[in-house]
């Protein structure tokens, strides 16, 4: 393999830790922001810190991507290039639209379409891809929203006769806290997967040893930097939709919604089932704003959100399987993915090309 | 089957700590609004055990931190 497609697939899991962590950061620091717990810019920050942080609290690398749902003997730098491209290509789909979605399940589904085409469904583990992915993505929202419900239902109980002042800057700061906890978990969790997939290409480089991979410090250092300068960029597109579209929340309910999933990640980190932050966290800002009033939540908010994950898997699959196709045309190798990258630039120049003139043609008179 | 091992005790962990977490937190809470309002009201004996029990419930609640930092640390 040639250090210059290494390059190449280094940048991009660099460039999907970005798109990883200004997606993402809504997760952490929406409910914040809306109940002023904190400040925009100061939670988007803490955030970006303990991102960075949280990279380095454990350096286990999970055997790279999608372990037990792909035959990762098959695995090639041209899939995981065109599996990183899919991945990239949905976040940035959903970021623009606003919505929450899995970064972990874009990964998962761009890899899955990208070995479909590369070397059939064979290779493909169904019960894997059932049991690791498709089940947990129904469990994280439902177990979420029913600790986020009963959560504030309890906290009313509680506090529900106090004088407001006190009980909400209170729990404010029980906002910086469990907030603080899951930009760890979130640092933790997801720059792992980049730190993954680098370790990966060095191994079929050559530079590191298959036998037993160690992780070299600058991929966890660049995969640290580039999660947490993507969560200071801040998506401020869901970082709206989860602070205020789907619900308007107060403190109480805030707290409820992020120690909830703080929680839930906790449990499942513990009993080695991973979950999503975005279903988990997406599901308690529901739950605590549903238990409060049903009619609170905006419905058709969550259900575009709950639309968005479904599409997920499927769409992150077909933009990988065609960036792998596209790839594989071009004649593979270190061409295949430079051909890819030119294929994405031209459609993005079109794209924007295609919406900058019906805002020309509508100045003109009529 | 495994995962579905895996899936009850996320299920009832995390309903555990999830209730937990903001039932002692609310409690902490509740314990400084109550023993702020004795403390005006003049009521010093029932300040100071609402400020005790502030005091437990957020013991409590920097355990349950520390139990997080650790899972997260052992993962």
């Amino acid at each position: 393999m040639s250090d210059l497609l290494l390059v190449l697939v280094v940048a991009t899991a660099l460039a999907f830790d970005y798109t990883n962590g200004f997606h993402d950061t809504a997760n952490v620091v929406a409910t914040s922001i809306s109940t002023r717990a904190l400040a925009p810019k100061v939670a988007v920050a803490l955030a970006a810190v303990l991102n960075f942080v949280g990279a380095f609290l454990s350096l286990e690398v999970a055997a790279t991507i999608a372990k037990g749902i792909v035959d990762s003997g098959e695995i090639t730098l041209q899939i995981v290039f065109a599996g990183l491209i899919g991945a990239i290509v949905w976040n940035l789909v959903t970021w623009w639209y606003g919505l929450p979605s899995s970064s972990s399940h874009a990964l998962i589904g761009g890899v899955v379409g990208a070995m479909l085409v590369a070397v059939g469904p064979s290779h493909i583990y169904g019960d894997g891809l059932l049991g690791k992915v498709v089940i947990p993505a129904f469990v994280a929202p439902v177990l979420a929203f029913a600790v986020g419900g009963i959560a504030i239902l309890l906290i009313y109980r509680i506090v529900g006769r106090l004088l407001p002042g006190p009980v909400t800057r209170g729990f404010r700061l029980g906002q910086i806290a469990s907030g603080s906890l899951l930009a760890l978990a979130h640092g933790t969790n997801d720059a792992q997967k980049t730190m993954g997939v680098i370790t990966l290409a060095l191994v079929a480089h050559g530079s590191i040893s298959a036998a037993d991979p160690e992780v070299p410090f600058w991929v966890v250092f660049s995969s640290a930097s580039a999660i947490a300068l993507g969560t200071y960029s801040g998506g401020w597109r869901i970082i709206r939709t989860m602070g205020s579209k789907i619900i308007k929340m107060d403190a109480a309910q805030g707290f409820a919604a992020q120690g909830s999933g703080a929680a839930v990640i906790l449990a499942a980190t513990h009993a080695g089932f991973p979950l999503s932050t975005t279903h988990v966290i997406s599901g308690g800002v529901v739950g605590a704003g549903a238990a409060k009033r049903l009619s609170a939540v905006k419905w058709g908010v969550a259900g575009n959100m709950a639309v968005a994950w479904v599409l997920t898997i499927p769409a992150a699959g077909i933009t990988g399987g065609v960036a792998y196709g596209i790839s594989a045309l071009a004649g593979g190798g270190t061409l295949g993915p430079f051909v890819v990258l030119a294929v994405l630039a031209l459609v993005a120049v079109v794209l924007v090309r295609a919406r900058r003139t019906p805002a020309a043609l509508a100045e003109e008179p009529a | 089957m495994k995962d579905l091992d895996k899936l009850v005790d996320v299920v009832w962990m995390g309903l555990l700590a999830g209730i937990g977490i903001a039932v002692v937190f609310a409690f902490a809470v509740a314990g400084v609004a109550r023993a702020g309002a004795a403390r005006r009201d003049g009521r010093d004996g029932a300040a100071a055990l609402h400020t005790a029990s502030a005091v437990l419930a957020g013991i409590a609640c920097l355990a349950v931190v520390a139990v997080a930092l650790l899972t997260m640390l052992h993962k």
